[in-house]
């Protein structure tokens, strides 16, 4: 049986409004009818005043307040309406030290775009069915951080080794001539 | 803005004893419960509303990248770039592409978001590197060019990612 998704009260957090209609009919479709879109943070945060919301779905980049600030109010702010609220961070951002940036400041799940019926579910799925326990150091609050034992990670990365700062290569107009070159013949034959 | 460069975690550390862990009752299983695992009907139900979008989508698609293209070419003609407002632009372009299947488009306009990011002056080869990734997505779009799109389509790929890695390499 599948989960009852209809009276979630879902608070969508998206400046690009093709995007933020698209997501917002792809939850409708998985059987939300409690979604409130906003633009920004800021309108967000406005809303929070009459309306708590049980689960979070925002967009990063936003001004004049973005996913990760929005996430920090949650997470820390004395009016926060709950501390713990899902929060699934929407990004094509996926670059290493943005996914840790995102970690640190407390959201739950990473969506990455382009965003499919099947990720967007995956996530909700992954915040109702394996939430983390909440930890507060010092210098954190949020959802663990620790999603696997590191020590027994076999995965595709264990391996990795960063490269080097002085692995450097040349990159003169010449050389970028040929490659742009070899480019536009390729597409011509698209 | 996203091309902004991380800044370090100036946050304390904690010591041994701060650490708290706190069991949060799981609200929203108690909302959305009894259940479990996948819902395929309601999956197909979201996909065909992307599908049904579609149409409205590929008409906009080929106007906003003409506007990207215009915008370029208008910073190179006046030698004043704005790579924020470029990136901006091709960022909004690239997520939104791959959920309607132009995969290829996203892959490209990612690695353009990735060339972008570094540049702080733009060089002569810089300006040949845009404006190869901007013609590749505009050949793309153009030829309707969906999914990963055919054997050339990964060789395109591998030419401008040698074109993005050594730029930055090279920096």
């Amino acid at each position: 049986m599948a989960y009852d998704l209809e009276h979630l009260q879902v608070q969508l957090i998206e400046d690009n409004r093709n995007m933020r209609s698209l997501v917002k009919a792809m939850l409708k479709a998985l059987g939300m009818s409690g979604v409130r879109d906003y633009a920004d943070g800021q309108q967000a945060l406005d809303a929070l005043d009459e309306f708590t919301p049980d689960l979070i779905i925002t967009d990063w980049m936003m001004s004049p307040v973005d996913g990760l600030e929005f996430t920090k109010y949650i997470r820390t702010h004395n009016d926060s309406p709950d501390i713990f609220t899902p929060i699934i961070l929407m990004t094509g951002h996926t670059e290493q030290w943005r996914i840790i940036a995102a970690r640190d400041t407390g959201v739950n799940e990473l969506l990455a775009k382009p965003i499919t019926a099947q990720t967007l579910y995956a996530r909700i799925l992954a915040v109702i069915e394996k939430p983390r326990p909440f930890v507060r150091t010092r210098g954190f609050f949020g959802p663990c951080r620790r999603r696997v034992n590191w020590k027994d990670y076999m995965g595709p990365e264990r391996r990795f080794v960063p490269d080097q700062p002085d692995d450097k290569l040349d990159f003169d107009l010449d050389t970028a001539d040929r490659e742009v070159a070899e480019v536009e013949r390729l597409l011509e034959s698209l | 803005m996203p091309r902004a460069q991380p800044t370090p975690n100036k946050a304390p550390r904690g010591k041994p004893g701060d650490f708290q862990e706190i069991q949060v009752p799981n609200k929203l299983l108690e909302k959305v419960g009894p259940g479990f695992g996948a819902n395929p009907a309601a999956v197909e139900r979201a996909d065909n509303i992307v599908e049904q979008m579609k149409a409205t989508y590929e008409a906009r698609l080929e106007d906003e990248l003409e506007d990207v293209i215009a915008s370029y070419e208008a910073m190179c003609a006046s030698g004043t770039f704005d790579l924020d407002k470029l990136h901006d632009a091709v960022h909004e372009i690239r997520g939104e592409a791959g959920t309607f299947g132009y995969n290829l488009v996203s892959d490209i306009g990612k690695l353009l978001c990735e060339l972008l990011s570094p540049i702080a002056t733009v060089s002569a080869s810089d300006e040949q590197a845009i404006n190869a990734h901007l013609k590749a997505m505009q050949t793309v779009v153009a030829r309707q060019v969906k999914g990963a799109g055919p054997e050339v389509a990964k060789q395109i790929i591998q030419g401008l990612t040698a074109i993005v890695e050594k730029s930055r390499n090279g920096k």
